[in-house]
């Protein structure tokens, strides 16, 4: 695709002339990144004013150029290459700090802020940003958050996600919006998190900062056998001790990588365990004698601690050199990223390491343990077709042994284009029908990002889901007769807030099961009908908690639809509903980390109804009792929907079938 | 007429595990970017053709002929210019890629655009006739008595690649400038004594602008017989920005020098210079396919000093202090982790750690980069020594010294920068 000359000239006259480039060699040092992929765009335009960002924007909107924003390009997927051409945008000159507040613990940014470089900033004040990505030093705020990268201490303190408090967005049309948490409607941020820049480009970030920890110490503990080391953390969190980060290697990577930086781990034992624990110096103490009688029982060999901060640092080097272990043995290096239930993570790396011997390949695997997320990293000479063949079919053959886990294909590396086609493994034919949905929703003539995450051709590949519920698989047929006569819906609950009624109301309140609740992953699993104070018994009578409001009188699903419980929302890991044309989608399931498409718990959370009906939710559990917000929960039903929520119903739902007190005019 | 620019894929870089073809070694490179915020060049430009990683991915798209010089050779001269070759983005590199050599190889190969010809006739001057060149520079100071002119006309011809400092040669050269010869003669000290214990090379700056660091380190090698090795090539100045055949022949010329004057036991030999420290430790690569001279550049690397290697007797200075650790070149880590050192015993307290990532752009004027870019990056520089009320920087070049000290000059003259040598004061 060629820009036509007037285009460039306008561009030329928007941003200055030096700041177009259209010759080869731009070209193609904008056209890769971490990845194998390597796509050249048509023009490269370095944004050095944010103010630009629209009527950029707006121009490449109005010419139909596909547009791709690149910051840092540290992804290890090509998602930012410019698969189909168009303009890559270098953002990377908008790296200034606005504000940082630690009285209302926040800090605002431009987009291409580096990770590392807010910490630095932070750090004199005492404060931190939680997310860690292994990239921080050089990953930018908003490229964390387009592939909602989040780190080792994701298991305490949440996904980059949730440390995102505010955004200014930039739709494909060229308009901005302010997306937050807790404002009406669904949650666009959360939606957005882990889009890819597919839905638009972020112009403003508002990150959550927290007052660092006043003392960290460090842990290693070496286990006979991975399920042990796992089922230790399973056991932690069981007790309420919830670590800072727990980093795991198996015994091949462990000898790889004492032999690289001798950092004095133990080589002989099958599985080790670098937990960090924070907090108050009183609370460690006490947290850690825990942790090694955890350890001890389940079969420990070695439990060291780090006594000084040059043994902390020492411990910690092992792991941060694994990946120069693994780069200096090759030319190249393929990091794969999976995620699956923690208590699959033993099965899941025995699989792996499978799929590794039976390619013939070297990799070496790491693993967040507290999160089931691991990282295979293979080695291998790009330059040899061969050996990329073979890799690249080992990296398929483990995310599918990933799906089959009933992981997901990305924890926190993103789709982008080398994933893609594993999407149509993970999801079935009608969810990614609805991500396409989604995407056409915000982009409709698809310049944002075009070609990443959603697979090509996936009505052929896809597999069409089949429900097994007698109960949803009626529901789901009574949404369909009614999509195929064309008859209005009002999805209910209990009915307890919006007060509907006639023939139209269809209520979930048949759906009124706990299917898991899942003490080794901390998951329940509940039906969208449930009530929440039935629930809520239920869980206290297996000994958890869960972050719900205890004065609730409605269902689960009419709580998180009407997004009367913000906090929840962050909660929750997975999620299925049913969409107007009686469809059902499945997002997610006992997963801390999911990357991979459109976070549908997001869109149905504040959806009122409009998007479909929510069937199920696998939500995160507790063993200690949680600090709960002190005001009551407010259901959000009658606003004026933005005009985002209006595209998505109107693509979602065009004869606006599904009835919602957000869209009440259209109802008259 | 037009010269073919080479790239020769086959010309050895160093690497972990020893040489290796240049080929090979931007192969390694896995775009993973940790190089990218260690590089000061793109901490300004913010674009990817001035990152490690994309000077790299250059280099590579040139050798598949995915991309051409002539599709945009302004962009190329620049990205390669501005290259510090501080090899920070090889510390940050998991696979410690020498992103330095592959710039030079691609400098090489564009050597004839890079510098004009009589540039490169002055600088072999330099090193093959060192009288004549003396005079030529004596000539200038001559002249710059009769106003700032004279010496402009010659910072304009010599205004390019690394010798961009001569274009402010009147605010940074010092008042009373010697040459090494000149000096050393009115203080009666022989250059080359019989029998002697240790030999000096003297980088460029002490040769020719600023003899007293030479005479300086003269005294502190004292009561040892120093032989100086004035006007001796070693090969740094084309290596950096020449022909590698003609650098090959002046470190040969080096070396054979130096293996003469140690016959019955091998000499130290000691620089004031890091970068030529630098240089002259990774000579061996010079010869990745000749083992006889890969082994003699080995004997003489492994005899290779650094002002940082002598012994500093203990002094109180009660003067706040800090160390640019900045270079040209290889970091040399070692020399600059013990000159750390030397300075942590000798100004306790008042000694101040500064973060590596502003001192290092000290050098910022010894490389190309535009001119307001350059005074941005050095103002930040002295930005940060007025915030900690730092009065004196010691460097350990003396290059990077005279930048320092004429852009503190002009905007916070209660600090001074100083090279090394000088960091024991005479009572």
């Amino acid at each position: 695709m060629q820009i036509k000359p007037y285009v460039l000239k306008q561009l030329k006259y928007l941003v200055g002339a030096e700041n177009v480039q259209t010759d080869p060699v731009s070209l193609a040092l904008n056209g890769y990144d971490c990845s194998q992929s390597r796509f050249r765009p048509d023009a490269v335009v370095t944004v050095k004013n944010p103010s630009l960002l629209e009527p950029l924007v707006c121009l490449l909107a109005q010419e139909k150029i596909p547009f791709i924003a690149r910051a840092a390009a540290t992804n290890h997927a090509g998602s930012c290459s410019a698969v189909k051409g168009g303009v890559v945008l270098n953002l990377n000159p908008l790296h200034q700090i606005y504000e940082i507040n630690t009285a209302c613990g926040f800090a605002e940014t431009a987009p291409c802020t580096v990770t590392g470089d807010l910490q630095q900033a932070l750090a004199p004040l005492g404060f931190f940003y939680a997310p860690d990505p292994a990239s921080e030093k050089v990953s930018t705020l908003s490229g964390n958050l387009a592939q909602n990268a989040s780190g080792a201490r994701c298991l305490k303190y949440g996904n980059t996600c949730d440390n995102t408090l505010c955004i200014e967005f930039i739709t494909p049309q060229g308009q901005t919006f302010t997306f937050r948490h807790d404002g009406p409607g669904p949650d666009w941020l959360g939606l957005t998190a882990g889009s890819e820049g597919t839905l638009g480009l972020i112009k403003r970030l508002r990150v959550k900062i927290l007052p660092s920890p006043k003392h960290v110490k460090t842990f290693l503990a070496t286990f006979p056998s991975l399920a042990a080391s796992v089922q230790t953390v399973s056991d932690l969190v069981a007790r309420g001790l919830i670590p800072r980060c727990v980093e795991a290697m198996d015994q091949i990577t462990t000898q790889a990588v004492e032999e690289f930086a001798h950092a004095g781990y133990p080589t002989d034992a099958q599985a080790l365990l670098i937990i960090e624990l924070d907090g108050d110096l009183k609370q460690i103490k006490q947290d850690a004698q825990t942790l090694e009688e955890l350890c001890k029982a389940r079969g420990c060999q070695t439990f060291t601690a780090a006594k000084t901060e040059a043994e902390r640092e020492k411990l910690w080097s092992g792991r941060r050199a694994a990946y120069s272990a693994m780069a200096a043995l090759a030319p190249n290096v393929a990091v794969g990223d999976g995620t699956v239930p923690r208590s699959q993570l033993p099965a899941a790396l025995a699989k792996v390491r499978g799929i590794i011997e039976q390619n013939g390949v070297t990799a070496s695997l790491l693993f967040h343990a507290g999160d089931g997320n691991f990282h295979p990293q293979i080695v291998f000479d790009a330059r040899s077709p061969e050996q990329t063949r073979r890799v690249n079919k080992a990296l398929h053959e483990i995310l599918k042994a990933c799906v089959d886990c009933g992981g997901t294909v990305s924890g926190e590396h993103g789709i982008g284009v080398e994933k893609r086609a594993v999407m149509a493994y993970q999801y079935s034919r009608q969810t990614l029908r609805f991500f396409a949905c989604i995407k056409k929703a915000f982009d409709p003539f698809n310049l944002a990002n075009p070609g990443k995450i959603i697979p090509v051709g996936f009505e052929d590949k896809a597999a069409l889901y089949q429900e097994q519920d007698p109960a949803v698989c009626r529901l789901a047929q009574e949404i369909k007769n009614r999509f195929e006569q064309k008859e209005k819906t009002a999805v209910i609950g209990s009915n307890s807030q919006w007060q509907t009624s006639g023939v139209q109301a269809l209520s979930a309140a048949c759906l009124n099961r706990i299917l898991d609740i899942d003490k080794t992953n901390y998951m329940a699993v509940a039906q969208a009908g449930v009530r929440v104070k039935a629930l809520l018994t239920a869980l206290a009578q297996a000994g958890v908690y869960a972050q719900l409001p205890s004065d609730y009188n409605g269902t689960l699903g009419g709580l998180i639809a009407s997004k009367a419980w913000p906090a929840f929302t962050a909660q929750m890991t997975g999620v299925q509903a049913v969409l107007p044309n009686g469809d059902i989608v499945n997002y997610g399931g006992k997963l801390m980390k999911n990357a991979a498409g459109y976070n549908l718990c997001r869109l149905f959370a504040g959806s009122v109804g409009a998007l479909g009906m929510i069937t199920k939710i696998f939500f995160k559990i507790y063993a200690t009792p949680q600090v709960l917000p002190k005001q009551p929960a407010q259901p959000k039903l009658f606003f004026r929907p933005d005009p985002l929520f209006a595209a998505v119903k109107k693509t979602a739902d065009p004869q606006f079938l599904f009835l919602s007190p957000a869209f009440e005019e259209e109802r008259v | 007429m037009k010269r073919k620019i080479m790239l020769s894929p086959a010309s050895f870089v160093p690497g972990p595990q020893g040489p290796r073809p240049l080929v090979q070694s931007v192969d390694y490179c896995t775009r993973c970017n940790a190089c990218v915020q260690s590089c000061p060049s793109y901490l300004l430009r913010q674009e990817e053709a001035f990152s490690p990683r994309g000077r790299n991915q250059i280099v590579r798209l040139l050798l598949e002929r995915k991309i051409k010089i002539s599709d945009n050779p302004s962009l190329l001269k620049d990205t390669i210019c501005a290259c510090l070759l501080c090899a920070r983005c090889t510390a940050a590199c998991a696979g410690a890629l020498p992103v330095p050599d592959h710039m030079l190889a691609l400098r090489r190969a564009m050597h004839l655009q890079l510098l004009p010809k009589p540039l490169m006739l002055l600088l072999r001057l330099g090193n093959t006739c060192p009288e004549i060149f003396e005079r030529l520079v004596r000539t200038g100071y001559f002249f710059r008595r009769f106003g700032r002119r004279p010496i402009r006309c010659l910072g304009g011809l010599l205004a390019t690649g690394g010798l961009a400092w001569l274009k402010h040669a009147d605010d940074i050269l010092p008042q009373k400038p010697s040459t090494l010869k000149t000096l050393f003669k009115k203080q009666h000290i022989a250059l080359h004594p019989k029998e002697p214990d240790i030999v000096y090379l003297p980088s460029f700056e002490a040769s020719y602008l600023m003899a007293q660091t030479a005479l300086k380190m003269w005294q502190l090698l004292q009561p040892k017989k120093v032989y100086v090795l004035w006007g001796q090539s070693s090969g740094l100045l084309e290596y950096l920005y020449g022909d590698k055949t003609l650098a090959v022949k002046q470190f040969k010329r080096l070396l054979l020098k130096w293996e003469k004057l140690g016959t019955r036991k091998k000499l130290p030999l000691i620089t004031d210079s890091i970068e030529l420290y630098g240089f002259l430790k990774h000579s061996p690569v010079l010869f990745a396919t000749l083992p006889g001279w890969q082994k003699r550049a080995q004997a003489l690397a492994d005899h290779m000093q650094f002002v940082s290697h002598l012994r500093f007797t203990k002094t109180v200075n009660a003067k706040r202090c800090a160390l640019d650790a900045s270079t040209v070149l290889y970091p040399a880590g070692e020399a600059a982790v013990r000159a750390q050192k030397i300075f942590k015993t000798h100004f306790g307290k008042n000694f101040v750690e500064c973060e590596y990532s502003h001192y290092a752009i000290a050098a910022a004027g010894l490389a190309f980069v535009p001119q307001t870019r350059a005074e941005e990056m050095v103002l930040e520089n002295v930005k940060d020594v007025a915030r900690r009320q730092i009065q004196e920087v010691y460097c350990l070049s003396g290059l990077a010294a005279l930048e320092l000290n004429a852009s503190l000059r002009r905007h916070y003259p209660q600090a001074q920068a100083k090279h090394m040598v000088f960091m024991q004061d005479e009572p």
